[in-house]
């Protein structure tokens, strides 16, 4: 019963944290950025954009993510244990835990699996232009394992939150943010900021917020 | 996923699909402001913007319904469906082909003895 109970929260919160996202990106946004690969926006009366990182920022992008990854790895707490731990090593520890992460993986693979058969039974359908209730009942099923899917992968990324490759992830979403961000002097562009350590100090939230939103779309650049 | 959805979106419009057609037959209309080095998110709109001509000419030529843009489930399991089937379609089509131009097309020189 217990464990029914935190399985319901925890899709509650997998739902909501769906809903977040979708609410906070604009269409305007992506079609600005796809067709120029920047964007621009205002922000306390100054103008702002994001735009590609070119080649030698991509390398010191690199040198960042480095030296991230060598401290992350080497970090000890006072008794000489080391802090952070990869996602393998965090398998072992919940699964000593009782809470199976290459169970959730299985899982996942065999969904994955189940949607690609309903898949193609669902285009053979079409095709054969079969009736719109039978097409329907199918999709709805793809949909059933579509939220599945995404549930597990949250809950997965939930229970990998601190492991070093997903705090390397963070880290350079952040670094990607501070290099490509840049604000308009006069008729030039410069850097918004003078170095990745007085970005991380910056305490303007409304600002954070408007660079995360683009900076998703720098990431899957 | 969720941006996915949003380039989409923006790929299956008649704005960017009437472009797309125009960049296609049109010179000097373009779809980018840059000619050369298109960045990921770029490269997946063209893909998209591809996938869209292709439903939309399956519905064109009525081979499909037009119900089938009320969701993205379908137009992805057809579309798989479609990348699937596509080497049996062709395979049956040059066998047809091939029967029609031998049977009614192509008259053969007769062979000429040497003797």
């Amino acid at each position: 019963m217990e464990n029914q109970s935190k399985e319901i929260m925890s899709d509650e919160k997998a739902n909501d944290l769906l809903g977040k996202l979708t609410n906070d990106l604009d269409l305007s946004i992506i079609e600005e950025f796809i067709k120029d690969n920047k964007t621009e926006f205002k922000h306390n009366g100054k103008e702002y954009r994001c735009r590609l990182i070119n080649l030698s920022e991509k390398e010191e992008l690199n040198e960042l993510r480095k030296k991230k990854y060598s401290s992350l790895m080497q970090q000890k707490d006072k008794e000489g244990n080391f802090v952070n731990l990869t996602i393998e090593k965090w398998k072992e520890v919940y699964k000593a835990q009782g809470i199976n992460i290459d169970e959730l993986e299985k899982k996942l693979k065999s969904l994955q699996q189940e949607k690609i058969m309903l898949d193609l039974k669902l285009g053979q359908d079409i095709a054969n232009n079969s009736p719109i209730s039978l097409q329907k009942e199918t999709k709805d099923k793809i949909e059933q394992i579509k939220l599945q899917i995404q549930i597990l992968n949250i809950k997965k990324s939930d229970l990998m939150e601190y492991s070093i490759e997903n705090q390397l992830i963070i880290f350079v979403s952040e670094v990607i943010a501070y290099l490509s961000l840049e604000v308009k002097n006069g008729s030039e562009w410069a850097k918004a900021f003078n170095s990745f350590e007085d970005f991380k100090k910056c305490i303007d939230e409304e600002l954070i917020k408007k660079i995360a939103i683009r900076s998703l779309l720098l990431q899957i650049c | 996923m969720l941006i996915e959805s949003k380039i989409r979106e923006l790929a299956k419009s008649d704005k960017y699909m009437n472009l797309f057609y125009a960049t296609k037959e049109l010179n000097g209309i373009r779809l980018f402001r840059n000619d050369c080095d298109f960045s990921r998110i770029q490269h997946m709109f063209l893909n998209y913007l591809y996938f869209y001509e292709i439903i939309f000419k399956e519905i064109a030529n009525k081979k499909i319904n037009d119900f089938i843009l009320t969701n993205e489930i379908y137009e992805d399991a057809y579309y798989y469906w479609k990348s699937k089937n596509i080497n049996k379609e062709e395979k049956t089509d040059k066998k047809v082909n091939t029967y029609f131009h031998v049977s009614n097309k192509i008259k053969f020189p007769e062979e000429k003895s040497n003797g």
